[in-house]
């Protein structure tokens, strides 16, 4: 009993508390914008490439090129914004521009880096693993969680007891009465989208060491982002974590249980989307329902 | 039986109370729902034709318990709303507007329709161009495409000179003596009551009159919730 | 000719799961009961401008039968399908789907396990399957999925590219069946012009059926969808039964199309589950005009005749031209060229 248990506990938080650190960014977009971003996942493929080209092709410093990485998924986050508000696109069109721009970046790093797998950046973190709860688990998994915990407190601490924090959960949240109320929601947007940016590309930093890079790697932070969002409610930070820690475990009880396919967590996280839509379709939260 | 009956219906957004406790039976061939802006009116127009939903009570029509039916299984059971801020289908033309409820309910004599509304002159002009006037009257003709028993409808009028709402009011009076039922919203009060044989009165959200047309005007509740208010005519 | 139903009490006692057999029997109805109407249609200009233009190709290409060119019309043929299934599903309701290249991608697989199976089946009935499976996948998905908001059901559809290829995959693996992908598939035409000829009478016949269809009532809710679904709702019609047959149908034209990409190559795999397979599409609509269905056919030849031709100069760049220039024509002429191009003759005819 505690031998399918404890992996299940352990790896479900672990990656649980990963999931939020990439769903709170989407969330957060979503909840000021009010428009699906695809770019969102593509961000994180554009931090981890660049560190590559940095520390590995370029040589430098590995702690300079994730800084630099980072500022450069950022500064796409906001050329995005910038280009959303000049040329204003409905969602739709929005919808269609963002995946499009995510496909162009998969076949620019195709183009540039080969497309090959087996191209990895060096992680930041040694590599023994730790035993948890009789649970051989990587410390890449650990400092991950350690630090998506930090963050969430640290971000936690911002929106609810801030002034300028509450502000942005109250725009996330009904953009239309905040901008009656004389709040400048584009700047709001602004600071949104930078810090969302850098969430998901801290994301990378810390779970991309332990896998390979391939043009096609933003497809998955993407999936978990939209999919914890779809459970918790697009928009309403208070159940992301929950929601992410109902995801992560559903993928582990299933991945124990069926312990052949490695795919299976894709499935299960479009079973659950799936199933909550049917079921569920307010989230925890609010995905609103066609009459 | 009465065609229409609200019983004690209550809505409210957030901490406001929309309609409060309304209920009336509509037996008469037209229903006017009056009252100073802010009386609630739309919301219990709304309310009734299942585009929002009660907290509380209940919507029969014929009888039947509709209040928590979709917009679409009410107006398939014969009762129709058309929207006061008008909502044509842009990209069709007009004939099109009307073609789209063909064979809903029942096949729509489009030509008869274009006719009674004044729109038969620009039945292939695509809707999204059409001058306000044509578009008020165009959703006069999409609610009667959708061969309604009862036809809600939310301020007709507003926006549209005194003749131009002469004329819709006439198409109006034609429709009635052609068996429509009508519920009609308005602010607009002495040009709509010509042609309504009743009246409820909303005020903040309560109702404070329900009577005949011509006991309306001599209620006490009535004047005092219109005086000093320039609800007569634009 | 239909005759009137009597109102309220007749309507009262029908179900309401008859929605969608109900919208079934009016498409079908509108279909095929007003053949007159239907046959006078087929004399509008564009429609014969675009079987025009799919014959001369056709005719082109059969001329050097085994020439580059002959096979780039064939693919143009195969992305003129999904860009016509496209734009009949989602430029018409606005209801944008991205799950284009999960079934093109299961009208591949299924037709190489088909063949797998029984080697004697023929390309058409490899074909026909293909659609059929199409069909239902297509319907599976919508039921639970067209509830919700265009943009919602966006995204949902998006999810089936994503990681659809994992699921069928997945699925493929518990079935034991082949995951490599399927080789020695038959050949759809003897030579590239044979398939081009036989694509081109695919496409007339998809491009007919979208049209009627888009000119009967079933396509006027359609666009109704696109202008104000919920003034649709107001007056009585349920739009759920119209999208889920016009989502439908677009799948299963779709895997239809997949399978002839499978035995033109004469292999299906999960390449067939790639973007290009959406990408294409959208840029070929957007160019064309989204609604307009026979923008889509120009456009077609136009698009990927000039990949095509710009691949060998350009290589892996080309790709990346195709996708930034996408990118600025949803930005800038989100509508296409041909309604721009409709106003135009409208304005030159009578100056409005």
């Amino acid at each position: 009993m505690a031998g399918i248990l404890a992996p299940i506990v352990v790896y479900g938080t672990l990656f649980g508390l990963t999931y939020v650190l990439i769903a709170l960014g989407f969330t957060l977009l979503f909840g000021i914008s009010r428009v699906l971003n695809l770019a969102y996942g593509a961000l994180y493929m554009v931090t981890a490439y660049m560190i590559y080209y940095f520390a590995v092709e370029l040589g430098f410093n590995l702690l300079l090129s994730v800084a630099i990485a980072i500022a450069i998924a950022i500064g796409v986050g906001v050329g995005v914004f910038l280009i959303c508000v000049r040329f204003a696109p409905d969602p739709l069109r929005f919808l269609i521009v963002s995946f499009m721009f995510a496909l162009l970046l998969q076949y620019l790093f195709t183009k540039y880096f080969g497309g090959q797998s087996g191209l990895i950046i060096p992680g930041l973190f040694p590599v023994k693993e730790i035993l948890i709860f009789d649970v051989s688990v990587s410390p890449v998994y650990l400092v991950t969680a350690g630090v998506a915990l930090g963050l969430l407190i640290v971000l936690w601490l911002w929106i609810e007891w801030t002034q300028y924090g509450r502000t942005i959960r109250a725009t996330a949240e009904d953009p239309e009465t905040a901008a009656l109320f004389g709040i400048g929601v584009r700047s709001i947007y602004l600071v949104v989208v930078v810090v969302s940016s850098a969430l998901v590309a801290i994301a990378a930093v810390l779970i991309v060491p332990a896998q390979e890079l391939t043009p096609t790697m933003w497809i998955e932070p993407f999936v978990i982002a939209f999919v914890v969002s779809v459970i918790g409610g697009l928009g309403k930070f208070k159940w992301t974590l929950p929601a992410a820690f109902l995801l992560s475990f559903s993928q582990f009880i299933v991945q124990f249980e069926y312990p052949t396919s490695a795919s299976l967590s894709d499935i299960v996280a479009f079973g659950v989307a799936i199933g909550f839509i049917v079921v569920l379709p307010q989230g925890i939260g609010g995905i609103k329902r066609a009459h | 039986m009465e065609l229409l009956e609200v019983s004690n219906l209550t809505r409210s957004f957030g901490g406001n109370v929309a309609v409060d406790s309304v209920s009336f039976r509509m037996t008469s061939d037209a229903l006017a729902i009056v009252g100073p802006n802010g009386a609630g009116k739309t919301t219990l127009l709304s309310t009734i034709a299942g585009v929002l939903h009660p907290d509380h009570g209940t919507v029969r029509f014929r009888g039947r318990d509709v209040t928590r039916f979709p917009p679409w299984r009410i107006a398939r059971l014969g009762m129709v709303k058309t929207y006061q801020i008008v909502r044509p289908f842009r990209s069709l033309t007009v004939e099109e507007n009307l073609k789209l409820f063909d064979k809903i309910r029942g096949r729509v004599d489009v030509d008869r329709i274009l006719g009674v509304t004044g729109l038969s002159e620009v039945r292939g002009q695509v809707a999204g161009v059409l001058p306000f006037g044509l578009l008020k009257r165009l959703e006069l003709a999409k609610g009667l495409a959708a061969k309604p028993e009862v036809l809600l409808l939310d301020e007709p009028i507003s926006g549209l000179s005194r003749s131009e709402a002469r004329d819709l009011l006439e198409s109006l009076l034609e429709l009635k003596r052609s068996g429509v039922r009508m519920v009609l919203v308005e602010h607009r009060l002495s040009e709509i009551l010509p042609i309504v044989d009743r009246v409820v009165a909303l005020d903040r959200g309560r109702t404070i009159f329900d009577g005949t047309r011509s006991e309306f005007f001599q209620d006490p509740a009535v004047r005092k919730a219109y005086l000093g208010s320039e609800d007569v005519g634009n | 000719m239909p005759t009137d139903t009597a109102p309220s009490s007749d309507l009262r006692r029908r179900p309401v799961g008859g929605g969608i057999a109900g919208a079934l029997r009016r498409g079908a109805r509108s279909f095929a009961g007003s053949a007159r109407l239907n046959a006078s249609r087929l004399t509008s200009p564009l429609y014969l401008g675009a079987l025009g233009v799919i014959i001369v190709f056709a005719y082109l290409g059969s001329g050097n039968p085994t020439s580059f060119f002959a096979l780039s019309l064939v693919l143009s043929s195969i992305y003129i399908t999904l860009a016509l299934a496209w734009d009949f599903s989602s430029g018409m309701t606005g209801y944008l789907n991205f799950g284009l290249p999960f079934f093109f991608g299961v009208g591949a697989l299924v037709t190489g396990q088909l063949y797998a199976t029984d080697s004697h089946l023929t390309p058409s009935s490899l074909a026909f399957f293909s659609f059929g499976v199409g069909l239902l996948g297509g319907f599976l998905f919508s039921l639970p999925t067209l509830r919700l908001r265009g943009p919602y059901f966006s995204l949902l559809s998006f999810l089936l590219p994503l990681i659809g290829a994992d699921f069928i995959l997945a699925f493929w693996t518990q079935l034991g069946l082949r995951t490599q992908g399927y080789y020695g598939l038959p050949f759809l035409g003897a030579t590239y012009g044979d398939e081009l000829v036989l694509l081109s009478a695919a496409n007339v016949a998809i491009l007919t059926a979208f049209f009627l269809l888009r000119e009967s009532h079933f396509g006027l809710v359609l666009r109704g969808i696109r202008d104000d679904e919920d003034a649709l709702g107001s007056q009585g019609i349920r739009t759920f039964p119209y999208k889920v047959v016009a989502f439908t149908l677009a799948s299963g034209v779709v895997a239809f199309s997949g399978a002839t990409y499978a035995m033109v190559y004469t292999f299906a795999g999960v390449d067939a589950f790639g973007f290009a397979f959406i990408l294409f599409p959208i840029l070929i609509v957007i160019v064309g005009g989204t609604g307009e269905l026979f923008g889509s056919i120009f456009a077609g030849y136009v698009v990927i005749l000039l990949y095509q031709y710009l691949f060998p100069t350009f290589s892996d760049l080309t790709l990346i031209i195709f996708a930034s220039a996408a990118i600025l024509l949803v930005l800038f002429i989100p509508h296409g060229l041909v309604r721009p191009l409709r106003a135009f003759i409208r304005f030159m005819r009578t100056g409005e």
